[in-house]
């Protein structure tokens, strides 16, 4: 369980957090919606411990872990992936390497098995045979997805996902979507996802909190969030229409087979 | 600043023709910027008024701004360069060592400036000779030629240009290759990976550029010698046998050797400096461009610095 405890960030003079609480709960899909330049990446950043807070906690499994660094850290980073809106591929290396990588650093297994399992990670985002190819001669959602395996491969309880469908076409999106909860059934890991697509959002989470003017508004599973009279919180939710009238089927027991975008 | 009155040019009133200033007259009104006010400047140029603003807020105290801000940003930079030595240092000693990756850097940072680097050390022994000759032979010392140049690039040209070549070419590569690193979140994903990335992306290229720029020096010092002495005996006509006995006589391995060690902490300059910069680029394209810049102005005028500091420590009396 992730708890975070009146957490305020500023950057220079622009306030972004604002005494923030919010908890997430082991094993389960949590969403950060909110409209763009909220703080929701932000956010995100200060649980991995990218960013520090001004002020404020973050504690896992109750251990206060906000001001741990360097060699005291490191075991704690093991248990975390984060997943970078920009895919962030090490563009000197290619794509074994990039997820590689992890394994070779942290020693997690034998340099013989590491083809193996990189072959299988990337059979899982359906991107066989890949191996070879720069970062740089992949499309976006094909980076996309090797930046997932890239975090998958190292087997973390908790995956962070930074805006993992923004600029993907509708199709390319719902793919992205099933490869994520595919991977968390696969790893029985907690995921946490930032986003301000509702719709992906609705599918996808057990609990969805939603980010407004540096702290969050409302925390609920799906269907009680839509039944939240929060004004922010509504309008945002049908800016495009009522997504509470239709909500979408969960996505769940996803196995492989779904169409690859080559 | 001051506003041009460029319409007026055009359109002022005819006034009267200028005429040569006599002993009397008084000299022409400087604007004085003040407070709260426009200070304004009208001068005749061939027959039209030519008129000039200065608003006040944009002049003095733009300036004074300016040399604020930039002192600020030298001390935050001088900061940050002094945490990430201090880093640095920490991460050094730690297992595992990437021989690989300092294998990789030695290429980058050594042996693809070596070309440039011989380049310039066999045109400054050469120009020395020239330029030594020139001056010696005004009072017949001609054969001194040879240990001036000896001297020259030994102890003070042959690190310092070394230093500033590998700045240009190693330095800049260092600064743009972080900074975008950075800037594309790749130093973040090393960081979540459990990679640190003073100790993966840091230390291989502090250390490579402190190794190898000795060794350059060595070539350079070697070349540019050989370029001095090549303009003196061959072009200049000194007494080649006169020009090694002076060379030899008058220079000591010491010469030598302190220009190694100045070189290494140029080495050490640089590559701390670019990776500062580099490191903490922000603000995508333009970011990284004005990180590389930073970092190769701020490496240059620093080993100069350094270079000044280091010679009255180690040849000093």
């Amino acid at each position: 369980m992730i708890r975070l405890e009146k957490i305020s960030k500023a950057f220079g003079s622009t306030v972004v957090l604002r005494e923030l609480d919010l908890t997430i709960e082991r094993g389960k899909t949590t969403v950060i919606l909110g409209p763009s330049g909220t703080g929701k990446s932000v956010l995100l950043k200060h649980i991995i411990g990218l960013l520090q807070p001004d002020a404020g906690r973050v504690y896992l499994d109750g251990e206060d872990i906000t001001n741990l660094r360097g060699r005291a850290r490191e075991p704690l980073m093991h248990r975390f992936g984060f997943v970078f809106q920009h895919s962030a591929l090490f563009d000197s290396m290619n794509v074994f390497d990039n997820l590689a990588f992890g394994l070779r650093e942290n020693h997690l297994c034998a340099t013989a098995e590491i083809p193996a399992r990189v072959a299988r990670e990337l059979q899982r985002v359906e991107l066989s045979g890949i191996e070879e190819k720069m970062p740089a001669e992949l499309s976006g959602g094909m980076q996309k997805r090797v930046g997932l395996a890239r975090a998958t491969i190292l087997e973390p309880e908790i995956i962070l996902y930074d805006e993992p469908t923004t600029g993907l076409d509708p199709q390319t999106t719902v793919h992205i979507n099933r490869l994520i909860v595919r991977a968390k059934e696969a790893l029985g890991s907690t995921v946490v996802i930032v986003t301000h697509d509702v719709q992906s959002a609705m599918e996808m989470a057990d609990t969805i909190a939603f980010l407004a003017d540096g702290g969050i508004v409302a925390a609920a599973s799906p269907a009680a969030l839509c039944g939240n009279p929060e004004p922010r919180l509504q309008a945002f939710l049908n800016a495009r229409g009522d997504v509470c009238a239709h909500l979408p089927h969960k996505l769940e027991h996803v196995g492989p087979g779904a169409p690859a975008d080559r | 600043m001051g506003v041009w009155g460029g319409d007026d040019i055009l359109r002022g009133p005819p006034c009267a023709p200028s005429r040569p200033a006599r002993r009397a007259d008084p000299p022409p009104p400087i604007p004085v910027p003040t407070r709260g006010g426009w200070a304004r400047l009208s001068l005749c140029h061939r027959g039209l008024t030519v008129r000039a603003e200065f608003a006040p807020e944009g002049y003095a105290i733009v300036i004074v701004e300016q040399i604020g801000r930039l002192s600020l940003g030298m001390l935050e930079a001088a900061g940050e360069m002094g945490v990430l030595l201090f880093d640095l240092t920490r991460w050094l000693p730690r297992r595992p060592w990437r021989f690989r990756s300092l294998l990789r850097q030695i290429e980058v940072v050594g042996v693809n400036s070596t070309f440039v680097v011989l380049l310039t050390g066999l045109f400054t022994g050469m120009v020395l000779a020239l330029q030594s000759y020139n001056g010696f032979a005004r009072f017949g010392a001609e054969s001194l030629v040879g240990t001036v140049v000896a001297l020259s690039v030994l102890r003070e040209l042959g690190p310092v240009l070394a230093g500033l070549m590998v700045t240009a070419r190693a330095g800049s590569l260092m600064a743009a290759e972080l900074g975008t690193m950075r800037v594309t979140e790749q130093i973040d994903a090393l960081y979540t990976m459990a990679v640190n990335p003073t100790h993966y992306l840091l230390v291989p290229r502090v250390v490579a550029a402190v190794i190898t720029l000795p060794m350059l020096v060595i070539l350079s010092d070697f070349i540019g010698i050989l370029g001095g002495y090549l303009v003196a005996v061959k072009l200049l006509g000194i007494n080649s046998t006169l020009y090694i006995n002076k060379t030899i006589q008058f220079v000591e391995f010491s010469d030598m050797a302190n220009g190694l060690i100045k070189s290494a902490v140029f080495g050490l300059v640089l590559s701390v400096v670019s990776c500062s910069f580099g490191f903490r680029a922000k603000g995508g394209a333009a970011g990284v461009g004005r990180a590389t810049t930073q970092a190769v102005v701020y490496s240059s005028v620093l080993i100069l610095v350094a270079d000044y500091i280091l010679t009255s420590l180690l040849f000093g009396r």
